[in-house]
């Protein structure tokens, strides 16, 4: 028995403890999930240590050597590795009531440079950077994506369409010939939708595709402007803001279970291949 | 003293930070690595902080006799047996160390484990999302769908559109909806970097004087 198949055993059975939770919460499982609080704890703990508090605290104020080149003693460099040490040490001062508000000074330093560190790159790759990608030409660019583009505007005429041909204009109340007639006409200025906007961009002149990322934008936006009330041209810009908003929801549900369901072929194929071997 | 002096700090390091950016002169860029160094170092402290607390928090089980103080025992041997063998043992860090086989085979499979839980979890909290009541919900029920059956080789296998939808419903609709959240949600961060280095938002600091 080799040392990596005992270190695989470890990992199958851990593995198994973990799924036990699907039949309910029980010991096995909370054994794993302590262990794995510790196990983590302890593996970040030392982690951290020697890849900032040793070589830019311990080792320039203590062995006085700092990336391989000597410190001396009470130099610039030497404070300027005791500093981050001291403060580090003042966060403990919160298990001293008496002076825990001393702690506040190292967060002080700490929350605002993250903070304003942040500002900057946010700015650029949140906001600039995407209303820029936002802002591309409506027209004589090629669209890769015209076909499927074309085809969904064709759909959303028809399924608007009918809805209000049926429900808005009460034809639906009329009889079913004349709500057939309804359908099919509105599948009829679909399909006639579809064939001009199919048209158009082979000519290159629009690019629905971009408008519809254009509209798709400003929707979205509209939708979580709460200054205004949402009514009249708002309003409506918010509605067509939650229908993207929905189709992306959907989107991100589905990709998020893909990637569960490919972690679950993951431990399964370790417990199949890599520990017992049978595929 | 007490809220003054840590507000400071916290205005002088935010506004460094945030305006060494437009100063391309080789003492502020020193001055930036530095400080970057510091707060790098204070994380660790503060990691190590939590780890402390954690050792509190599991000692008081184990002290007052808990009904599960056996599984803080548990939790106690992985944190010190993964602190004995990162310290104590030369070249820790070696593939095939044990310090190294406890991360892949302990920390690895349970975390990845339980995160595939939730592919079980995730289908019955869709099972009562993707009621079609309105026309949100049927949005969404579509978009999901084509997503899941295009990334998956079935999908390929009924129609080839179904992958050419899933790849444009994930760069049109989808992109045009993220866009939109991701410039609100960065308005949103720099707003509240500026609450917290003008003193604003000041939950960071706790309760207390």
């Amino acid at each position: 028995m080799t040392l990596t198949f005992i270190w695989t055993t470890v990992g199958a059975l851990l593995t198994l403890c973990v799924y036990s939770f699907l039949y309910k919460d029980n010991p096995f499982y909370k054994f794993a999930e302590h262990l794995v609080v510790g196990v983590s704890a302890g593996y970040y703990l030392v982690i951290y240590y020697f890849n900032f508090i040793d070589p830019n605290v311990v080792r320039p104020v203590f062995q006085l050597e700092l990336g391989g080149e000597a410190v001396a003693f009470g130099g610039t460099e030497w404070w300027m590795a005791l500093i981050p040490g001291l403060l580090g040490l003042l966060l403990y001062t919160r298990f001293f009531p008496k002076i825990a508000w001393v702690g506040r000074w190292p967060l002080g330093i700490y929350v605002g440079g993250y903070a304003g560190l942040g500002i900057s790159p946010v700015m650029q790759a949140r906001v600039i950077d995407q209303m820029q990608a936002a802002s591309s030409p409506l027209a004589g660019v090629p669209d890769p994506f015209a076909a499927a583009t074309n085809a969904a505007l064709g759909f959303a005429i028809f399924v608007v369409l009918t809805y209000f041909l049926l429900v808005k204009r009460h034809i639906v109340a009329r009889g079913i010939a004349m709500s057939i007639g309804a359908v099919v006409l509105s599948a009829v200025a679909g399909y006639g939708g579809y064939v001009v906007l199919s048209a158009l961009s082979a000519q290159g002149v629009v690019s629905m595709t971009n408008i519809l990322l254009v509209v798709g934008l400003l929707g979205t936006l509209a939708y979580f402007f709460f200054s205004m009330r949402h009514a009249g041209l708002l309003g409506g810009l918010a509605r067509i803001g939650i229908i993207f908003l929905m189709v992306g929801f959907g989107a991100s549900f589905g990709y998020t279970v893909m990637s569960r369901i490919s972690l679950l072929i993951g431990r399964v194929s370790f417990l199949l291949t890599d520990w017992l071997h049978l595929i | 003293m007490r809220r003054r002096v840590p507000l400071t700090l916290c205005f002088i390091a935010g506004l460094f930070m945030a305006v060494q950016y437009f100063i391309p002169h080789h003492n502020v860029a020193a001055a930036y690595e530095r400080l970057l160094l510091w707060l790098q170092t204070l994380l660790a402290f503060a990691f190590l902080l939590g780890t402390v607390s954690l050792i509190r928090v599991h000692y008081h089980k184990v002290r007052d006799r808990a009904p599960d103080r056996g599984f803080s025992i548990v939790m106690f041997v992985g944190l010190f047996l993964m602190i004995g063998l990162g310290f104590f043992h030369p070249s820790h860090h070696a593939p095939g160390s044990p310090f190294n086989r406890m991360f892949l085979y302990v920390q690895v499979p349970i975390e990845a484990t339980m995160f595939s839980l939730l592919a079980f979890y995730i289908a019955s909290a869709a099972f009562r999302a993707f009621r079609a009541r309105t026309l949100e919900a049927t949005l969404l029920l579509v978009a999901a769908a084509i997503v899941m059956l295009g990334r998956v080789p079935i999908g390929d296998m009924i129609s080839a559109r179904i992958p050419e939808a899933t790849r444009w419903i994930l760069e049109v609709p989808n992109l045009a909806a993220k866009r939109g959240i991701m410039i609100g949600v960065g308005l949103g961060m720099m707003a509240t970097a500026l609450k917290i280095m003008l003193g604003i938002e000041r939950a960071w600091m706790g309760g207390g004087d």
